[in-house]
């Protein structure tokens, strides 16, 4: 009976030297759920695409060019990364995302409201993460 | 204390045993996780696809009406854009021809039949996933 106690008790011990090992080692390489895969590093690339898409209509604007063309590539983007990116986002009960895109749709839209949008999707890619709610700024 | 040999045996068998079951656990959460991600990328993708063609439609339908349709074109190469970064991750550059006809997008010009004949072409993936 001692011996099988002894024998749990260090196989115990075993068991939870590995467990931390193996999260210390995921940890330091920074792979802990295999989140290197193709979507998540597609959906970054997609939200770059539409912050770079923001920041050229930014500048557009403040230059008091038309800027239909980036905004509207902008919005397809966001849209695009709202569907694949963040499922919920489109059915989400607080409409936030939504309401993220319909502001987008406005062509009389000044700088200040596009820097704020701009800052608002960037905390909001940062902080969601891909096949999970979206989890942006409040509007 | 003295540690018995059978006693370092068992931490080591213990270890294995441990980095085995943790390691298993993982392999299975990410596996679940990356198969409702490929389901879910699946439908969007397809969604994609019909949004983007009805963007090209919808500006082809304001070109023909001489109004300013410059959203809509911008929306179509967004999505379609977006569509070759998340749907075909694995595709290399695209063709010149496609990027060719990707690049006219940007003309306020472009014929409404020229739009109507992307929109087709979208809708039959020559645009996302294989050279025209």
């Amino acid at each position: 009976m001692r011996g099988l106690l002894r024998t749990a008790f260090a196989a115990a011990i075993g068991a939870g030297v590995a467990a931390l090992c193996w999260l210390a080692y995921a940890g330091r390489t920074g792979q802990p759920l295999g989140e290197t895969d193709t979507t998540v590093v597609a959906c970054a690339e997609l939200g770059q695409a539409v912050l770079a898409d923001l920041d050229l209509a930014l500048a557009q604007r403040a230059r008091q060019e038309r800027d239909d063309y980036t905004r509207g590539r902008a919005y397809g983007r966001l849209a695009a990364g709202m569907l694949i990116c963040f499922p919920d986002a489109l059915t989400d009960r607080t409409r936030r995302p939504l309401r993220l895109l319909d502001v987008l749709t406005d062509p009389r839209l000044t700088v200040p409201q596009l820097q704020w949008l701009r800052t608002v999707i960037e905390q909001g890619w940062q902080r969601s993460v891909p096949g999970q709610p979206w989890r942006g700024g409040v509007l | 204390m003295k540690v018995s040999n059978r006693m370092i045996l068992f931490i080591v068998t213990g270890c294995v045993l441990g980095a085995l079951v943790v390691g298993i656990y993982q392999e299975g959460q990410s596996r679940r996780r990356k198969e409702a991600t490929a389901t879910l990328v699946a439908s969007g993708c397809h969604g994609l696809v019909q949004d983007a063609a009805a963007n090209l439609e919808r500006a082809a339908d304001f070109a023909e009406r001489q109004q300013d349709n410059g959203f809509e074109r911008g929306q179509a190469l967004g999505r379609i854009t977006a569509l070759r970064t998340v749907c075909a991750p694995s595709l290399t550059d695209p063709s010149p021809e496609v990027r060719r006809r990707l690049a006219r997008l940007v003309d306020e010009r472009l014929a409404p039949q020229e739009l109507r004949d992307l929109a087709r072409d979208v809708s039959l993936g020559r645009l996302v996933d294989e050279a025209p």
